[in-house]
């Protein structure tokens, strides 16, 4: 009995003591449940953060702007990679020794970094810029100087605290040449001038997100890559060469006249587009200091100036589509003087002469009779067939329309001075874009800088497509060409002849208006040349501008026809095109090389003379009559007051009151 | 007994069986393991390659921008300035060639000039033919040697630059 009491005890025992075993387990797999559930449920989003925090590394860039090249995929402007060192003094805890090394790889002051690094731990600021868009090489370099065997970091430079940004940096690999075209991009990737401002969009970089997913070592185990919008590469219709001859023909040009700047357009006129765009002075994009500011722009599309007689083919020209003469025909310029609306204009040439040798000789008062004989609303109607008063429409940035009023606010003699070129401001791409149309048998095909855009591998790329309009009768504008031929032959345009080739152009020349006296500077000029080459068959269209030349004979014959000579001989002998003209021997090639310009000769040769009208006075604009003449000789004026000066755009045009002789 | 026997019969059976799945998934476990640290392996070669590729892009621009910085007119410039013997050379055979090909026109364009200067009177009306004519042409002639060699000596660089 005792026995059988004895086995139950220990029964019950044993089922007591598998009892609390069970439930210690019980309580210990439930503590583990409790647990479990807390951390999964409860503090589910904030440790899942926490983990992928730890593993997970996302890294945000901007893909690299894209590339601007010119039509032979010579690149005008691209962006490389470059790496700015920074540091996180939050991560730092010796910040002496840290400034020591970090002065010891890359070299800067230490007490200056010491003081930075400390306010910013402070401040708890995580970004303390210490070296700024380094090169990859050099970025290579840092690292192994820095590297600290005892840190463990996934990311380099390995060492605490330290760590790279990846960033871009826009190159412009040839500097100063189409500066004002190409234009630049900030810092901060955004176009500010030129094609980078106006295709920003299309270059802009997309944001690249990166996800990496890092194990304990830190080492990247799986990425991915989240890119929208990738940038597009721009092909312009460019060529450097070409642009180079431009450039340095103008460069050499402006400097030779001692000119206050100038601009020169190369268009080709067969389908609009502009193979060079230069201006002078200019500047580096690599490098905007505040100096260079003043040059950014592009005057050939945004500065409005009186093109002269250049605009005389639009006077002719809209005569020529009403059939009112022929080339040869005779007209009389009379005694040199013609009053319209009270208002007496004048020049030297007088008698009678073919219309060819009217144009060749740049008469006003031809012109003037001719502009009158068509009348106000057919003149008005070339005016705007042939772009003048609007944007060309070209891919560059705050272009200007120019200055055009609309008959009803002409006055009674505005027709004969818009004959002559004044009271209308165009730009030299405006006025080349209009000889173009002549050139091209008087097809104006709209000028274009982009030839086109390549996107992202997926989408196709965009070409610009041409918009072509017949302005004026192939006939008349050949009519047209015969009459520039005897500009270059005979008359005006001598210094823009070639060597090999026919050239048909014409001069201008025209006083600037001077808005401090709101009356035209006698002693300011604008002169140019615009033409084409060969004659009969243009390829290609040259508009030179200069604004203000200092010495020598001002006029557009003596200063810009030898740079449209020098540019157009040097582009159609690189393009091979065949010869329509016998070549010349050395000595008369020599002839269309502008004479170097001392300085006797330009105070012999300066227009202002005694007898010359001097505006002096603010309330009375004094309005010269005269033709300007080279070497100032044959100087006639009259002065008269001007009319009250209603508004600025008239301000701006009441010197056109001004009678010239280019 | 027999029943004994019969467990320990039916015992020895299904432990085969049991050691064969234990044995599959055991297999399963290991290959599942492999694949993992395979995957992540491959994953860190990846990343590692994809890298090199960023490297290598980031190199490839650099050396397009340092060719095109070379190409550039003005560092041609520069260095057809260096070799000035050599520019001088190729601007002398250039001209050479050039002024022989052209010969046998020359005459007949010089005749050709000559005429319409003389049977054209609007040259003598023209205020800038007559009063220029002189004296430009006498600096002209003067500086033509210095200055057509030069202007051929930024052709040849734009020529070599355009090529």
């Amino acid at each position: 009995m005792a026995k059988r009491a004895k086995r139950k005890d220990l029964r019950q025992v044993a089922f007591t003591r598998f009892m609390l075993v069970v439930a210690a387990f019980v309580l210990w797999i439930g503590g583990i449940s409790v647990r479990l559930v807390h951390l999964q449920v409860t503090r589910h989003d904030d440790l899942k953060a926490k983990a992928e925090g730890i593993r997970t590394d996302v890294k945000k860039s901007r893909s690299l702007r894209g590339t601007i090249y010119d039509r032979n995929e010579r690149a005008l402007a691209m962006s490389v990679p470059v790496k700015t060192l920074y540091a996180d003094p939050t991560e730092i805890t010796d910040i002496d020794a840290t400034a020591k090394a970090i002065a010891k790889a890359v070299k800067v002051d230490i007490p200056t970094l010491k003081l930075q690094l400390s306010q910013a731990k402070e401040a708890n600021k995580r970004f303390v810029a210490i070296a700024k868009k380094l090169d990859g090489d050099i970025a290579d370099k840092i690292d192994h100087e820095l590297d600290d065997p005892s840190v463990r970091k996934a990311d380099l430079p390995n060492f605490t605290g330290l760590h790279w940004q990846d960033e871009q940096r826009r190159s412009y690999p040839n500097g100063t040449l189409a500066a004002q075209v190409v234009g630049f991009a900030n810092a901060s990737d955004d176009g500010k001038a030129g094609i980078e401002m106006s295709q920003d969009e299309a270059l802009h970089g997309a944001i690249i997100k990166r996800i990496e997913e890092r194990d304990r070592l830190g080492r990247v185990y799986d990425e991915e890559t989240v890119e929208r919008d990738a940038p597009s590469d721009l092909v312009t219709t460019l060529d450097i060469g070409i642009q180079n001859i431009v450039e340095q023909a103008l460069a050499d040009g402006v400097k030779n006249a001692q000119a206050k700047s100038g601009m020169a357009v190369a268009l080709d006129p067969t389908t609009g587009e502009i193979l060079a765009m230069a201006n002078y002075p200019t500047f580096d994009p690599n490098s905007i200091t505040e100096d260079a500011a003043a040059h950014t722009g592009d005057q050939a599309i945004q500065w409005v100036y009186s093109p002269g007689s250049t605009f005389k083919i639009v006077t002719y020209g809209s005569a020529l589509e009403r059939h009112m003469f022929k080339p040869t025909d005779m007209i009389d310029a009379g005694n040199g003087s013609i009053t319209v609306a009270g208002h007496e204009f004048s020049d030297h040439h007088t008698g009678r002469m073919t219309y060819s040798e009217a144009l060749a000789h740049s008469s006003n008062i031809c012109a003037i009779k001719t502009g009158l004989a068509v009348g106000r609303d057919d003149f008005w109607s070339m005016v705007k067939k042939m772009g003048f008063g609007n944007r060309t429409g070209v891919e560059l940035p705050t272009e200007t329309a120019g200055i055009v009023r609309s008959p009803e606010k002409w006055n009674g003699d505005s027709l004969a001075s818009m004959s002559i070129g004044y009271e209308i401001g165009v730009t030299a791409l405006q006025m080349a874009t209009a000889f173009a149309t002549i050139a091209n048998d008087g097809i104006r095909s709209q000028p274009h800088i982009i030839k086109e855009i390549r996107h992202s591998d997926e989408q196709p790329k965009t070409v610009t497509q041409v918009e072509q309009t017949q302005v004026i009768t192939a006939e008349s504008a050949r009519n047209l060409r015969t009459m520039m031929r005897a500009v270059v032959l005979d008359g005006t345009g001598k210094r823009a002849a070639l060597n090999g080739y026919s050239v048909a152009g014409k001069t201008g020349t025209a006083w600037k208006f001077n808005a401090a006296t709101k009356s035209v500077d006698s002693s300011k000029y604008v002169s140019s040349f615009i033409g084409m080459a060969p004659a009969d068959k243009p390829r290609i269209v040259v508009a030179v501008v200069m604004d203000e030349p200092g010495v020598g004979a001002r006029d557009g014959g003596m200063v810009s026809a030898p740079v449209f000579s020098e540019i157009t001989q040097k582009i159609l002998t690189s393009w091979n095109v065949a010869m329509d003209e016998p070549v010349k021997p050395e000595s008369q090639v020599a002839k269309n090389i502008p004479p170097s310009i001392s300085k006797d000769t330009a105070v012999a040769s300066k227009p202002s003379t005694p007898d010359q009208p001097k505006p002096d006075s603010k309330a009375k604009p004094v309005l010269p009559q005269a033709p300007v003449k080279n070497k100032g000789k044959d100087i006639k004026k009259t002065t008269e007051k001007a009319p009250v000066v209603r508004d600025r755009v008239t301000a701006t045009l009441i010197w056109t009151r001004t009678k010239f002789e280019t | 007994m027999r029943q004994r026997n019969q467990t320990k019969r039916s015992r020895s059976r299904a432990l085969p069986a049991i050691l064969a799945c234990a044995t599959v998934l055991a297999c399963g476990f290991f290959f599942a393991a492999r694949q993992h640290f395979s995957s992540m392996d491959f994953g860190m070669k990846n990343s590692h390659l994809r890298k090199q590729i960023d490297d290598l892009e980031s190199e490839k621009r650099r050396l397009l921008l340092a060719r095109e910085v070379s190409l550039s007119p003005a560092e041609l410039k520069k260095a057809a300035l260096k070799a000035k013997v050599v520019v001088a050379d190729a601007v002398t055979s250039e001209f050479a060639s050039l002024t022989t090909k052209d010969k046998p026109a020359t005459s007949q364009a010089t005749t050709l000039a000559v005429k319409t200067t003389a049977t054209n009177p609007l040259i003598t009306k023209t205020v800038a033919t007559s009063a220029t004519i002189a004296k430009p042409i006498a600096v002209s002639v003067q500086k033509t040697a210095t200055k057509v060699s030069t202007i051929d000596r930024k052709f040849v660089a734009q020529r070599s630059a355009t090529e």
